[in-house]
């Protein structure tokens, strides 16, 4: 399962090879869609879901209740 | 082409930017009116700016640099186990702490992380202890930025390392000693641009060389070491480099699950909300409800560039396990260690393959190490000028003193760390690793703590502070060293097997620990920000 966290920030490069033809991730594990989809679901929580979101959600909060964005 | 032309070509993109830069710094010397311009830039800069100057400051030289080269050498886990919970240090950092920084900075003329927590928690002793903490961590982390603009300037210049590291100081001293934080703000939107370039042509050059990540892995997951016995810089057996238990602790040991709390769910991610060089930046930006920006700019720039980076630590791992590769042999012979590795890639590859992706390659190297040590003089400088000696002993200096003795304190700073440079150091990686954590282990939980909890005390918040500053620098001084010098051979990879916290862990935990159990037993005595941020809370008459 560690092995997953070793190819997380290349999914992308993963998908390319894929794109290519190149079915594999090249790490001794069994490769799978399974596999790829628990990878790439795994990174963009990691590096884009969860600072989009809460961000978004902070913004619109700001939004709602501006009073929170003023100098004291 | 011959690598005289092509260190030729890189070191001419090198001296263009370079003037570019120094120009900026001079420019923005007219902007500089008082202490408020010089530290904050007045409070008037945009938030996209920022945003990128403090993604620059995270990522700087040690993923750069010190992370290309310790994956070549030890293994791929580097990259997962500091980089991926660091992006989201930044929405942390303003989820808990941001606003607040932001919206009570003005009222309380707030410049520093020290002034944020003298405000809440009350009293000198907690600046005192905070500053400390942020200059030990200054030197460490500084120290790491100079040495990779010294082996780099040194490749490139064929200049002596310790003239390329006084080099690249004197570079970025001059620019924020005139254009103080206007002039950083500038600068290191251009430093990131050339980062996000140079990331972006990192992985294209990558795929290129290796025939796609699939052909890369699987050629170095297969390379048995032929030679027998222990194997040279580089050439490790592909099994061992994608085994964490070995790369962290020794064969047999098991311990990548004590990396993974130290690190990813401590350090990187939580561990963001103390690094000042990173946060204080929010004290400048314009406008209060823009922050969200601040948080998702960061995390996305940082998310682009430094997987970028250790990626070319993967590839050139690659380049050395291909048959008759001479690749690990040049790299040692660089005489640098795993800190050779971008040298060799950028000049002795690129400088004969292609020169033109060679310099923004550097470029984007000395660009983050820059927007970091800009960050660390600015903040060295205001620890003792303005939270030691103008905060707590010298309160009525006027404000023209106060940016005259900022300025000569930065310069105090910058000769300490370029001291610093002049001897043996560890790994550049290493020692930003001991920065990053000091001020993980001093700042984070009295900061967190803060905003979070109500029930903080002056007694508290002073007592956390100087615990989480003891135990890592005192675990970092001794644990560090080698077995043989240490009590029960505990040094450096012995503390891992048998404590498997990372010292700066050790301080974090027990730093809020110490929080908690002194303010619950302690008189509630609080400093007056406290009351604007916990409203409900009666303030005593």
């Amino acid at each position: 399962m560690l092995e997953l966290l070793l190819a997380n920030e290349y999914a992308t490069l993963i998908l390319v090879d894929f794109l290519r033809g190149i079915y594999s991730w090249g790490l001794p594990s069994t490769w799978s869609w399974g596999t790829w989809c628990v990878l790439y679901l795994e990174e963009f929580i990691f590096w884009w879901i969860f600072p989009l979101v809460s961000m978004l959600w902070w913004r619109s909060n700001v939004k709602k209740h501006p009073e929170l964005a003023e100098e004291i | 082409m011959d690598l005289a032309t092509g260190k030729l070509i890189e070191a001419a993109i090198m001296v263009v930017w370079i003037i570019l830069i120094l120009g900026i710094g001079v420019w923005s010397r007219s902007k500089v009116k008082g202490s408020g311009e010089f530290m904050v830039g007045g409070r008037t800069i945009p938030v996209w700016m920022l945003g990128m100057w403090s993604a620059g400051a995270s990522v700087s030289a040690w993923a750069f640099f010190g992370l290309p080269g310790g994956i070549y050498a030890s293994g791929a886990w580097q990259h997962w186990a500091i980089c991926t919970p660091m992006i989201i240090g930044f929405p942390i950092t303003i989820l808990f702490l941001g606003r607040w920084m932001r919206v009570s900075a003005k009222k309380y003329n707030l410049m520093t992380m020290p002034d944020f927590l003298g405000e809440v928690y009350g009293g000198k002793w907690i600046r005192v202890f905070a500053a400390i903490g942020i200059l030990i961590a200054c030197v460490f982390y500084s120290t790491a930025q100079f040495k990779a603009i010294g082996v780099l300037f040194g490749a490139l210049f064929n200049l002596p390392y310790v003239a390329a590291a006084a080099l690249g100081i004197a570079i970025s001293a001059v620019y924020i000693l005139l254009g103080g934080f206007v002039a950083g703000a500038i600068i290191n939107t251009l430093n990131v641009s050339m980062m996000i370039v140079a990331s972006l042509l990192a992985v294209g050059i990558g795929y290129s060389w290796t025939g796609g990540y699939s052909n890369m892995m699987s050629t170095i997951a297969n390379y048995v070491y032929p030679g027998g016995g222990a194997a040279p810089m580089g050439l490790m057996n592909g099994a061992a480099w994608l085994n964490q238990d070995y790369a962290l602790t020794g064969a047999a040991a098991g311990g990548a699950w004590g990396f993974w709390i130290s690190w990813c769910v401590l350090l990187s991610s939580f561990g963001l909300v103390g690094q000042a060089a990173i946060v204080q930046k929010l004290y400048g930006v314009k406008k209060p409800n823009s922050l969200w920006l601040w948080g998702l700019l960061g995390g996305v720039v940082f998310g682009l560039t430094c997987p970028a980076y250790c990626y070319l630590g993967e590839v050139t791992k690659y380049l050395a396990v291909l048959p008759g590769s001479t690749v690990a042999s040049e790299i040692i012979n660089l005489g640098l260690g795993a800190d050779g590795v971008i040298a060799w890639l950028t000049v002795n590859k690129l400088g004969v393959e292609s020169p033109v992706l060679g310099g923004l390659l550097i470029a984007g190297v000395l660009g983050a190490a820059w927007s970091t040590i800009d960050g660390f003089l600015m903040m060295g400088g205001a620890a003792i000028a303005r939270d030691i000696v103008n905060k707590c002993f010298r309160p009525n200096w006027t404000d023209k003193q106060l940016l005259r003795n900022l300025r000569i304190s930065m310069l105090i700073v910058g000769a300490v760390i370029v001291i610093e440079t002049m001897f043996p150091a560890d790994l550049i990686t290493w020692l930003a690793a001991i920065g990053w954590a000091q001020f993980a282990a001093t700042l984070a939980p009295a900061l967190l703590l803060a905003t979070t909890w109500k029930g903080v005390t002056k007694a508290g918040g002073t007592a956390g502070v100087f615990v989480g500053l003891v135990v890592a620098a005192v675990m970092t001084l001794v644990w560090r060293l080698p077995p043989s010098s240490t009590p029960f051979g505990l040094g450096t990879g012995g503390f891992m097997k048998t404590f498997y916290l990372d010292a700066g862990a050790w301080g974090m935990i027990l730093g809020f620990i110490t929080i908690v159990v002194v303010s619950l037993a302690t008189k509630k005595e609080r400093g007056p920000l406290y009351y604007d941020i916990h409203k409900d809370v009666p303030k005593p008459q």
